[in-house]
C-alpha cells in the first residue's frame, strides 16, 4: 500500500513535462557479500558457540532524483529512494525484508527571504539527525540570521519508520502502536565572519497526545579569535527529566593552514525516550577530554594523533560484585597519509584500554590513486581485543582490496572484498569473527550533476 | 597592422621576372629566362620613366590594367631584342587590406606633389632614384591615418584601411593567428574590453577587424547573449584557431576584497549579467550543488561541449572550510541545513552520515571494532541511530541479542554479573538497550512482579508520571511482565 503511494507520488512527477524542468536522477545498485558465523548460547555446555557459517547477499538500490524548473522559481522535487532485496541470504539480514524506503521525498521552495519544504526529510541539529514526514520552513530574514520551524510524523533514528510501526515494534513486544509527532524550532545567527551560535528547541509527543516522548533544547556556539584561535561549545537538555545530557567544550588552535591542535573537554550522559521505561532509569554522567593534533608539514603527508580520556562513576560506589571494572578509559589514536606520484598510505593505529575492555587495532592501506581515475589499493588489517563484558574476544586478522573508478562520464564502479580470519586468545568456543565482506557497487548519472562537473548534459 | 600594410599593392608587382644565364649552345635572344618573384625595378629604371606605362589601371581605377600583362613584356622580351619571359600573373595576395590608390593617387597629386606620387608610398628608400621601388611600409600610411594624427584623417578606426575579418575570406587561419597584438590590447585590456565592444559607432567596431565571434565565445560562456559578440560575423578558420583552447579568466579586483564570498550572493541577485561573462551554471555548481534552481544560478549559461568551459572553481572551498572544518562543521549545522543545503545535497551529508548504509564516519572494520566504542560511548550512537531499534536489529541476526542464556551468560568476564550489572548499566545504558528489550530489565525492575527492584536513581520526580503516564504504567500497572 505505501509501496503504491509513493510509485503514485512519483509517476506524478514524472508525469510533469520533461521540457518545461530539469532532472538530475543519481542510481546506485550496491550488492554486498557476507559470510560469517552467528553465534546462540548451548545450554549443554552453558556457554555461546559459534553457529555454522552463514551467507548473506543483500542488494540495495538507491535513486536520487531532483527535479526543478517547474515554472515556479526556486521550486524543486528532491526525493531519495532505497530498494532491498536479499539474494540468497542464508541470514535474515536486517531490513532486507523491508523493499522500499524514502530516505527524503520532499518538495521545496527555495527563495531569497525563506524556504518551505514539505514531505519526508532528515533533519540534523545539535539534537542529532531526526527523520519526520511534515513540514520545515525557513526564513531568513538577514544574511546572518535564520529561524526555523519544522513539524510532522516522526520517525526512528536511522530506521525511517514510524515509532510505533510493526518493524520496530517486533523488536521489542512492549513498544505501543502509537506513533510520535515531532515539533521544534531552531534560530542560528552569526554575528560576524567568525562566531556563529545556535539554538534548537524540539518537542516529541505521542500521535494520540497521551504523552511526551521527549523534549529537548541544544546550544551550539563557535567564535573565531585572530583567526588562529577556535573555541566552540555545545550542550543539550532534556527538559521532560530536568536533565543536562551532552556537553562539550573545545580550543583549537591553527598552526598553520594545514596543521592545527585542539583541546576539548565533554560530559557525557545519554538522553533516553520516554517510550520505553529507560526513560526512568537513571544513567549517570561521565567527563573527560580529548587532545589532539594534526600536522601536514607538506600537502602531500598529514599525521595526527588524539588522546582521549573518559572518567566514570566509580563502580565500587554501588557494588562489590564486580571484579577488575575500570573506572577510566583511554584511547590513543593516530594516523598517517603519505602521498607520493600518484600512490597513497594510509595507516592508522587505536589503543584502546579500561572501561569497556582493551583493543588494539591497526591497518595500512596501499593504493594507486590518480586523480579522476582508477584507484586501486590493498589493505592489511589487525585488531585484538578482550571485552569487560562479552564473548567475543581474540586477534583478528583481515587483508582486503579495493578498487573504483569512472566508467565513462556518467558511471562509476567500486569493488572491494575483505576476509578476516580470527583466533580466539583464550579456549576454544564462543564467537568466531572470521568471515568475508564483500561489495560491488554501480553508480549511474544522468542529467547535469553537479557533482561531477565533467560530466556531459 | 603592420604586416597587412606590408602587402599594399605588393600584389600587383608579384609578377616580376628575372633574368637568367642561357642555357650553353642556345641563342642568348631567344632564351626563355625563368620568372622570378619580384621584378627588378630599378634595372629597368632606363626604360620606364614612370609607373603608369605597367599600372595604367592605379590612376584610373580600371582594376584590368593595375599590372602588366604578358604581353606588355613580349614587346621587349620577343626573343629577338631580348630573351623571352615565361611567367603568369600571380593572383592578388590574401589579404585584410582596403586600399583605393585612385583616390590616393587624386589626393596625392592634388596636394601639388604631382612628380612621382606611387613613391610617396612605394620608394624603398629616401634616396629619390628612378624606380627605387619597394614595399609600401605602414609608417607611411600612419603620417597620416593614426588615431592621434592631427587633422581630419585621423582615424579612430580600423576600417577604411582594413576589412573585416570575414571579409578576407582569403587569409589562412595561420596568419589570422599571426595578427599582432595593438598595443592597446595589454594586460589590463580584457577588464576595460567591454566598453569598446559595445560601442559599435566607434572603437567598437574594429573588434571584427581582427575577430570573429568564436573568438569572443571561447572566453564568454554566454556569448550568444550578448549584443556585440552575437553581431560579430561567424568565421570557420576562426572557429579552428579556438577549438580546444583554455584561457585563464583574469580575476576582477573587487573578487579581493575581503568578504567577497559573502556578498557575492546579494550581487548575483541584483544582476547576474556581469557573472554570466565568466562564468558558467558549472562554476556555481561547484559550490552551489543542491541550487541550479536558484534564479541566477539558473540564469547562467551552461557549459556546452567545445565551447568556452566558464571560470572552472573545481575544489575551490569557501575560507571558513579550512582543514579543521571537519571537526568544527557541527556549530553550522547545528541550526538546521538551511545553510549548508546552498551548498551540499542531502546525499553528501549521507556519505558519512547515513544511518541507514555504511558510512564512511566510522572507518573501516567499524562493525568488528565498535562494540568498544559502544561501551565507552566513544561515539554518540543516538545522534545518528535510534539504538534500541538499529542496533538490536542486527544484533538479533547474529545472535548477540538473544536472551535464553541464565544469569548473564553472555557477560562471562564478570561471575556475578547480574548483582553487579547495575553500575555498568549506568555508566552505558544506551549498550543494554543495543540488545536487551524491555522485558529482560522488567524481571526484576517491576513494581508489580519480579524483585521490585527500584531502577529509578536519585532525586527522580514523581512528575514524570504527567509526562508520559504511558511509560510508568509498564512497571506500575500491567503486572508480571511477559
Amino acid at each position: 500500500m505505501r509501496v503504491g503511494r509513493y510509485a503514485i507520488a512519483l509517476v506524478a512527477l514524472v508525469a510533469t513535462p520533461l521540457a518545461a524542468q530539469s532532472v538530475r536522477v543519481r542510481s546506485v545498485t550496491t550488492s554486498r557479500f557476507i559470510d560469517l558465523r552467528p553465534i546462540s548460547y548451548d545450554p549443554a555446555s552453558g556457554t555461546y558457540r559459534a553457529d555454522p557459517v552463514a551467507r548473506a547477499a543483500p542488494l540495495t538500490e538507491d535513486v536520487e532524483l531532483s527535479a526543478w524548473g517547474f515554472r515556479v522559481p526556486g521550486l524543486r522535487a528532491y526525493a531519495l529512494l532505497r530498494g532491498r532485496a536479499a539474494l540468497g541470504s542464508d541470514l535474515a539480514w536486517p531490513r532486507s525484508n523491508d523493499h522500499f524506503d524514502a530516505l527524503y521525498a520532499f518538495l521545496e521552495l527555495e527563495r531569497p527571504k525563506y524556504r518551505l519544504r514539505a514531505g519526508r526529510q532528515q533533519r540534523a541539529s545539535g539534537l542529532g539527525f531526526y527523520a519526520f514526514d511534515g513540514l520545515t520552513s525557513t526564513w531568513r530574514p538577514l544574511p546572518t540570521v535564520r529561524v526555523e520551524a519544522y513539524g510532522g510524523r516522526g520517525l526512528a533514528r536511522g530506521f525511517l519508520e514510524p515509532v510505533g510501526s510493526s518493524a520496530i515494534r517486533s523488536l521489542d513486544p512492549l513498544r505501543r502502536e502509537t506513533g510520535t509527532i515531532l515539533l521544534g524550532t531552531s534560530v542560528w545567527t552569526a554575528p560576524s565572519a567568525a562566531s556563529e551560535f545556535s539554538a534548537v528547541y524540539q518537542r516529541e509527543l505521542l500521535s494520540d497526545r497521551s504523552g511526551l516522548v521527549s523534549e529537548r533544547v541544544a546550544l551550539d556556539g563557535r567564535v573565531e579569535i585572530a583567526e588562529r584561535l577556535v573555541l566552540s561549545m555545545s550542550a543539550d537538555a532534556d527538559l521532560a527529566a530536568s536533565t543536562w545530557g551532552k556537553a562539550r567544550i573545545s580550543a583549537l588552535w591553527r598552526i598553520n593552514r594545514r596543521s592545527f591542535a585542539e583541546i576539548e573537554a565533554f560530559r557525557y550522559r545519554p538522553l533516553l525516550d520516554l517510550t520505553t521505561i529507560w526513560g526512568a532509569f537513571a544513567p549517570e554522567a561521565h567527563r573527560g577530554f580529548t587532545a589532539s593534533v594534526r600536522v601536514s608539514p607538506t600537502p602531500r603527508a598529514t599525521f595526527s594523533t588524539a588522546y582521549t580520556l573518559r572518567h566514570y562513576q566509580p563502580v565500587t560506589e554501588t557494588t562489590p560484585f564486580l571484579v577488575n571494572i575500570k573506572d577510566n578509559a583511554h584511547l590513543l589514536a593516530t594516523s598517517a597519509r603519505w602521498l607520493r606520484g600518484d600512490f597513497v598510505v594510509d595507516g592508522t593505529y587505536r589503543l584502546q584500554l579500561g572501561f569497556g575492555g582493551s583493543q588494539s587495532s591497526g591497518e595500512v592501506a596501499l593504493a594507486y590513486a590518480r586523480p579522476d581515475a582508477w584507484y586501486l589499493g590493498g589493505r592489511l588489517a589487525a585488531f585484538q581485543q578482550e571485552g569487560d563484558f562479552r564473548v567475543s574476544d581474540g586477534t583478528v586478522y583481515g587483508a582486503g582490496l579495493e578498487a573504483r573508478g569512472p566508467v565513462g562520464t556518467r558511471a562509476f564502479l567500486r569493488g572491494e572484498v575483505m576476509k578476516y580470519l580470527h583466533r580466539r586468545l583464550q579456549g576454544s568456543t564462543g564467537a568466531d569473527w572470521s568471515q568475508m565482506r564483500a561489495l560491488i557497487s554501480f553508480e549511474w548519472v544522468f542529467g547535469a550533476n553537479p557533482d561531477r562537473l565533467g560530466a556531459p548534459r | 597592422m603592420r604586416t597587412a600594410f606590408g602587402l599594399l599593392l605588393i600584389p600587383a608587382m608579384a609578377f616580376v621576372p628575372v633574368r637568367a644565364p642561357a642555357p650553353a649552345g642556345t641563342p642568348s635572344a631567344a632564351t626563355t629566362v625563368i620568372v622570378a618573384d619580384s621584378f627588378p625595378h630599378a634595372r629597368h629604371g632606363r626604360v620606364f620613366t614612370g609607373c603608369s606605362g605597367c599600372h595604367a589601371g592605379i590612376s584610373s581605377g580600371d582594376s584590368a590594367t593595375m599590372r602588366p600583362t604578358p604581353d606588355l613584356c613580349a614587346g621587349c622580351h620577343d626573343g629577338s631584342i631580348l630573351p623571352q619571359v615565361a611567367w603568369t600573373r600571380r593572383p592578388p595576395r590574401p589579404t585584410n587590406l582596403h586600399f583605393d590608390h585612385q583616390l590616393h593617387g587624386v589626393f596625392i597629386q592634388g596636394s601639388g606633389d604631382s612628380a612621382l606620387p606611387c613613391a610617396r608610398c612605394h620608394a624603398a628608400s629616401d634616396s629619390a632614384r628612378v624606380m627605387d621601388v619597394g614595399r609600401p611600409r605602414p609608417e607611411r600610411c600612419l603620417g597620416c591615418h593614426a588615431p592621434d594624427a592631427p587633422g581630419h584623417l585621423a582615424q579612430a578606426t580600423c576600417f577604411p584601411c582594413h576589412v573585416p575579418l570575414a571579409e578576407a575570406s582569403g587569409l589562412a587561419a595561420a596568419r589570422i593567428a599571426a595578427f599582432p597584438k595593438p598595443p592597446s590590447h595589454d594586460t589590463g585590456y580584457v577588464m576595460a574590453h567591454a566598453a569598446d565592444a559595445a560601442d559599435t559607432s566607434g572603437a567598437g567596431g574594429t573588434c571584427a577587424t581582427c575577430h570573429a565571434r568564436e573568438f569572443c565565445e571561447s572566453c564568454h560562456v554566454n556569448g550568444s547573449r550578448i549584443d556585440p559578440i552575437r553581431n560579430l560575423p561567424s568565421d570557420s578558420r576562426v572557429a579552428t584557431l579556438m577549438q580546444g583552447r583554455r584561457w585563464v579568466y583574469p580575476k576582477p579586483s573587487y573578487h579581493e576584497a575581503g568578504g567577497f564570498i559573502r556578498v557575492h550572493g546579494l550581487m548575483a541577485r541584483a544582476d547576474v549579467s556581469e557573472c554570466s561573462n565568466c562564468h558558467a551554471r558549472e562554476s556555481c555548481l561547484g559550490c552551489h550543488r543542491a541550487e541550479e534552481r536558484v534564479q541566477p544560478v539558473a540564469e547562467l549559461a551552461r557549459r556546452v561541449r567545445g565551447g568556452a568551459r566558464g571560470v572552472d572553481l573545481t575544489g575551490f572551498r569557501p575560507p571558513d572550510h579550512a582543514p579543521d572544518h571537519l571537526l568544527r562543521h557541527r556549530a553550522p549545522a547545528a541550526g538546521g541545513d538551511a545553510s549548508c543545503s546552498r551548498c551540499h545535497a542531502p546525499t553528501f551529508c549521507a556519505s558519512c552520515h547515513d544511518a541507514n548504509g555504511a558510512p564512511r564516519y566510522h572507518g573501516g572494520d567499524f562493525v568488528q571494532r565498535h562494540a568498544q566504542s559502544a561501551f565507552t560511548r566513544e561515539n554518540d550512537c543516538a545522534t545518528c541511530h535510534q539504538v534500541e531499534a538499529f542496533c538490536r536489529n542486527c544484533h538479533r541476526t547474529t545472535g548477540r541479542s538473544g536472551t535464553g542464556a541464565p544469569f548473564g551468560r553472555f557477560h562471562d568476564a564478570q561471575p556475578n554479573w547480574v548483582f553487579g550489572h547495575g553500575a555498568v548499566a549506568r555508566r552505558s545504558l544506551e549498550s543494554c538497550t543495543a540488545c536487551h528489550v524491555q522485558n529482560d530489565c522488567l524481571r526484576c525492575h517491576s513494581a508489580n512482579a519480579g524483585w521490585g527492584v527500584n531502577p529509578h536513581g536519585p532525586g527522580f520526580s514523581r512528575n514524570m508520571e504527567n509526562k508520559n503516564p504511558g511509560m510508568c504504567r509498564l512497571c506500575h500497572l500491567n503486572g508480571p511482565p511477559r
